[in-house]
């Protein structure tokens, strides 16, 4: 199955997200990205100012998985966790992470709670989604 | 020791109550991170964090293998609230001794004053479509927390306590 990021999920992932990391052996470490340079189909690019990446860079260097929320209002609008393996890159002063992206989960209270999205056909997870939400950050 | 402010406090509980929405961060214990957002949040004396088990999966999973976690703020940022709290979590479910310890409290106290959140804090602030209908809470999570560092902007990551 080819993950296929809806257009009201990256609309909402564009708007900043949580990150959390880990150590090969399990100790997070979350961050927070405010400026999202791109969303694909199934890649977001992060661009992490210096603080930002500085938190999560040891756990990152040895473990590439990334876990992601979207922030502020998304994590009540927006239920979706998105995960992948990521790779980072340093421009001027920004570091780029790039996640590539192979697990979509809803995060919905309730029945659909960790309902797994990206196993879905990508007309069938539009029209689901469809179902449930339809509103887009203001 | 970490000893949480009255501001954290004031922050960490139901956002219809003033309080805010929050993240739980956690892993397997091979690495593989997760991150969900939780509404049922409250703190509890001055190190302790408080979170519903409603619709808990991976992260109760997580949980029982690597108590590692995170809580941090989700919802307002950029207001004064960027916080992140980290340490050591258990989900205290039902059937738990009454006199189970975590890090000074015990398995009693929390599921008495927390056991049945749903009727105690309805959620009648959040939008119809994303409160579910029939809530069934298996337990607490209880955040032990161990270090508190900033996620506000130009400081993420600084030290707090």
């Amino acid at each position: 199955m080819v993950l296929k990021l809806t257009e009201r999920m990256k609309a909402w992932i564009k708007t900043g997200c949580h990150l959390n990391v880990a150590t090969k052996n399990g100790i997070p470490f979350l961050t927070v990205s405010r400026n999202v340079k791109s969303v694909s189909d199934d890649e977001i690019v992060f661009a992490l100012s210096q603080d930002e990446y500085f938190v999560i860079k040891s756990a990152f260097s040895e473990n590439p998985w990334v876990a992601i929320g979207v922030s502020k209002a998304g994590g009540i609008r927006a239920c979706y966790q998105f995960k992948g393996k990521g790779t980072v890159d340093k421009e001027g002063g920004i570091y780029n992470l790039k996640v590539n992206l192979s697990e979509v989960y809803c995060t919905k209270p309730g029945c659909y709670a960790g309902q797994r999205l990206d196993t879905k056909p990508a007309q069938e997870c539009e029209e689901w989604e469809h179902g449930l939400w339809t509103d887009l950050p203001k | 020791m970490v000893k949480l402010t009255s501001e954290m406090k004031d922050g960490l509980r139901v956002p219809g109550k003033g309080g805010s929405l929050v993240y739980l961060a956690t892993s397997s214990v091979d690495g593989k991170p997760n991150i969900a957002a939780m509404r049922y949040v409250d703190s509890y004396k001055d190190d302790k964090i408080l979170i519903s088990d409603m619709f808990l999966l991976k992260t109760k999973t997580n949980l029982k293998e690597n108590p590692e976690c995170i809580i941090a703020i989700c919802h307002p940022m950029d207001s004064g609230r960027d916080w992140v709290f980290k340490g050591k979590a258990i989900d205290i479910e039902y059937g738990f001794p009454p006199d189970f310890d975590w890090y000074g409290i015990k398995a009693k106290e929390i599921l008495d004053g927390w056991g049945d959140w749903h009727h105690k804090e309805p959620p009648d602030e959040v939008p119809p479509d994303v409160v579910y209908s029939k809530p069934a809470q298996r337990g607490v999570v209880v955040l032990h927390v161990e270090k508190i560092y900033s996620i506000e902007k130009s400081k993420v990551g600084e030290k707090i306590q």
